[in-house]
């Protein structure tokens, strides 16, 4: 089994997660995107979450080369959108990646972003089985701690998202 | 399938650490009086 199928199980939930945050409060959303310069109603906001479920959904039940780099893709979007918000110190309140929660960029959302790249480009190696698949013929102590392992990762992931230092704390405490 | 779960557990315990260490970061941005004046004067009851 791929290696990489575990974090892949975990990104490929926050994806769902996130779309459907999007699709549900696609505000912050559009808001980080016009602040960008892109165009951002509400509209294009939750097209977007809806693919990023479908693709989600897809890598969860039938993971393939094509979807798992459509997943790492999805990452290395968000990766590059924080990046480029840090480096031109945009003033976005939050980027909206996990619709009405509120993430700052951060350096931790962007490295968070990448090893989630990095996992589902690891998937793409060898998705032979799906994070649904790998359970099947598994004892009820083995898929139990699989499920509790995927959704504490999961629930960390927002964690680390939402408690990144405030923008405006960092400005206090800059040289 | 222990590869996978010890997989998982590794990302978790990697996360735990990140958010342990971002607290820590956001407590010592966000309360400047610690920062600047020290322990705090009960500190050492």
């Amino acid at each position: 089994v791929n290696p990489a199928l575990g974090p892949f199980a975990i990104v490929a939930t926050i994806l769902a997660v996130a779309g459907a945050s999007k699709v549900l409060e696609p505000r912050d959303t559009a808001g980080a995107l016009r602040a960008m310069g892109l165009p951002g109603g509400d509209r294009i906001v939750r097209v977007g979450g809806a693919v990023e479920v479908v693709v989600a959904a897809a890598a969860l039940v039938a993971t393939g080369v094509v979807v798992a780099l459509l997943v790492a893709l999805s990452y290395g979007l968000f990766a590059a959108f924080i990046a480029v918000a840090l480096v031109r110190r945009l003033p976005i309140a939050s980027c909206g990646c996990v619709g009405r929660a509120v993430t700052f960029p951060s350096r931790v959302h962007v490295g968070l972003n990448v090893a989630a790249c990095l996992a589902a480009l690891g998937m793409a190696f060898d998705p032979s089985v799906t994070p649904l698949e790998v359970v099947r013929d598994e004892s009820v102590a083995a898929v139990a701690a699989y499920v509790a392992l995927v959704v504490v990762g999961v629930v960390l992931s927002f964690r680390v998202l939402t408690q990144a230092p405030r923008p405006s704390a960092r400005a206090r405490t800059a040289p | 399938m222990a590869a996978v779960l010890a997989t998982l557990l590794a990302v978790v315990v990697a996360l735990a650490v990140v958010l342990t260490v971002e607290s820590r970061l956001v407590r010592r941005t966000e309360s400047p009086v610690r920062r600047h004046d020290g322990p705090a004067p009960d500190s050492a009851t």
